[in-house]
């Protein structure tokens, strides 16, 4: 019975990620999206090298930033303009304070609401 | 914390050359605050991290706001840190060389201005990125030549003798034309560029009189706004090589074997050599491999390559050519290292134009390497010791075992690879990894590049680039009749920027005043 309560509970939290990644972007997600791809996904992509740096500290699940759902806005600031670690922080002239939000806002898409 | 002040510049003057910079560009580019200033500082810094602070930056968008800036820089005396995308990461980032400098970032000015295919150029604006050119051509019949990092800029990376993987792969050799703005604001064009109306600026390079081009690179006598480049016409094929050889006194016959075939363009790109050391890094993290102290024995090395199946040198490189030809080529490279005993040659890559590019190709950009950085875990840093040499086994024996043992004396791991410069040089990029939280390290790695420096010039050698905290220490190689290429450039300097106005200590270069 309890194992049954359990794998229910994860069938609903299932239907919901899907849910989630499922829905349409806004035009501001689309934003950040076009960004990531265009600015972070070299590092941060499957392959990259900020995935394996992230994977090895905080386990495989939590390499690739775009499909995690753990992210907030704030916290995506501060990294991205004071960096961390070895990542080097992105000048004003890299990336706009707006299009970092955008950034934020494409990479909290799946974030529990 | 405060920010610093420019040098030799009052509070009142430096307010007013902000006030008079937001004039020209607009309030929201001009920056100020710490957390701005802080991201234009050397991400990897070798010591302390405010050495090179910045006082603030400013980012102009076009050629008429880059001379407004330096008119404003010259009227109050404030020192211009020209950058393009400033990711020189092994080298300072975009940090001044003098501290209080005012960052001239260029990055918004990012337009490719034309993409010729039929005579394979371009001209572009300082901003454009490797990331951004490679978009813009796609589909195109050109190819560019990409370094090992791709978020540079073409202009900086070509302009600071980068170095990339493809026939066209010693940049700045590919230059062709130049925009520059010099100290008082004024604009000129070098080469054809200097002809009204001219179709030929980015074709003919030497132009009427003296060329120009060479000396805007590594210099800081001109800000570049526009520049030409050659493009590679996309090749018929392509293959690659990577041959392993077995024992660390090969080193010679390695060398020797390569010069030949790259002298008359049976290896016709730029190959790479990479010792124990740098091969064994694929361990992961040094904790992996060494926990001792100092710099890791040549026999754990040695155990390392052998779990690899490696040998103690490999060596790389991109052949390009027609397939039939790329057989003659690859018959006569194997037969060349057939002599070395023991060196064994990969399985080839192959690509033939049309098929999709594969990352054997180094078509598809990246910034994997950086991963090194990563090397003593925690917060890494890297920069090099970048000696020039002659493709001669001996020559280069007697470098690379000089290096060896400084790398060994000082404690640091020697993790060595040497790049051809064309056909008639080589390069040793010496990469120095440290843990910027490692203070001993970080002065050890110091003491490193000042002895490595000092012994390489005894035996007349010299640097192909340098750190920005290691660009007196590179310029005093220049030895030759008391130092008179630094006295030359120093002329060159006071006759074009007597105020000192750009780049103040750019490649040992100071104006007189802060001398």
């Amino acid at each position: 019975m309890r194992a049954m309560v359990f794998a229910a509970a994860g069938l609903v939290l299932m239907c919901g990620a899907v849910a989630a990644q499922d829905r349409p972007l806004s035009p501001k997600q689309a934003e950040g999206k076009a960004l990531y791809a265009a600015t972070c996904v070299y590092c941060h992509g499957p392959r990259g090298y900020g995935t394996e740096a992230l994977a090895a500290r905080l386990g495989a699940g939590k390499g690739v930033l775009d499909g995690r759902s753990d992210l907030n806005a704030e916290y995506i600031r501060a990294i991205v303009r004071q960096g961390l670690g070895n990542m080097p922080a992105y000048t004003p002239t890299d990336l706009t304070e707006d299009q970092i939000a955008a950034v934020g806002e494409y990479l909290m898409r799946n974030n529990p609401r | 914390m405060p920010a610093p002040l420019p040098p030799g510049v009052s509070q009142r003057s430096f307010q007013s050359a902000l006030e008079a910079f937001r004039k020209a560009v607009g309030q929201a580019f001009v920056f100020t605050s710490d957390e701005d200033r802080a991201s234009y500082a050397d991400p990897f810094s070798i010591g302390d991290p405010n050495e090179h602070e910045p006082s603030a930056a400013v980012a102009p968008a076009t050629l008429e706001e880059v001379q407004a800036v330096v008119r404003a820089a010259n009227r109050y005396g404030v020192p211009l840190w020209p950058v393009s995308m400033g990711k020189n990461f092994a080298y300072g980032g975009a940090a001044p060389r003098a501290k209080g400098t005012v960052v001239l970032d260029l990055k918004r000015m990012n337009k490719v201005l034309e993409i010729n295919e039929d005579l394979g150029y371009a001209l572009v604006e300082p901003g454009v990125s490797y990331f951004d050119f490679h978009k813009a051509l796609e589909g195109k019949n050109v190819w560019m030549s990409g370094p090992a990092h791709s978020w540079g800029s073409i202009i900086g990376n070509s302009l600071e003798h980068g170095v990339g993987y493809t026939p066209y792969g010693e940049h700045a050799e590919f230059i062709c034309g130049m925009e520059v703005v010099l100290a008082d604001g004024s604009v000129v064009r070098t080469g054809m560029g200097a002809v009204e109306g001219s179709q030929e600026w980015n074709l003919y390079r030497a132009g009427y009189g003296p060329t120009w081009d060479g000396l805007f690179t590594q210099s800081n006598f001109g800000i570049v706004t526009k520049m030409g480049v050659w493009l590679m016409p996309v090749p018929e094929g392509m293959a690659g090589v990577s041959i392993s050889i077995p024992r660390e006194d090969q080193l010679e016959a390695m060398v020797d074997t390569l010069r030949p075939l790259r002298l008359d363009d049976t290896i016709n790109a730029t190959y790479t050599i990479a010792n124990g050391m740098r091969q064994a890094t694929r361990a992961g993290s040094r904790a992996n491999l060494y926990k001792g102290k100092g710099s890791v024995p040549k026999d754990v090395i040695g155990q390392q390559l052998a779990r690899q199946g490696a040998g103690w040198w490999s060596v790389s490189f991109l052949l390009f050519d027609r397939p039939e030809i790329l057989d003659l080529k690859l018959a006569r490279i194997r037969e060349a290292f057939a002599k070395i005993p023991g060196a064994a040659m990969a399985p080839v890559n192959r690509w033939k134009k049309g098929e999709p590019t594969a990352a054997w190709m180094r078509q598809d950009l990246s910034l994997g390497p950086l991963g090194m950085v990563d090397w003593h875990g925690g917060r890494g840093g890297h920069t090099d010791f970048g000696p020039v040499m002659a493709p001669v086994g001996k020559r280069v024996r007697q470098v690379y075992d000089l290096m060896y043992g400084l790398y060994e004396k000082h404690g640091i791991d020697p993790y060595v690879g040497v790049f051809g410069l064309g056909k008639r040089a080589l390069v040793t990029v010496a990469d120095i990894i440290y843990d910027r939280d490692d203070a001993d390290m970080v002065r050890r790695s110091r003491a490193l590049f000042a002895d490595l420096a000092k012994e390489c010039s005894k035996i007349g050698i010299g640097v192909y680039r340098a750190h920005i905290t290691f660009m007196d220490e590179a310029a005093n190689m220049l030895t030759f009749n008391d130092h008179a290429l630094m006295k030359l450039n120093r002329r060159v300097k006071a006759a074009l920027d007597p105020k000192g106005i750009l780049a103040p200590g750019k490649q040992g270069i100071w104006p007189e005043k802060k001398r």
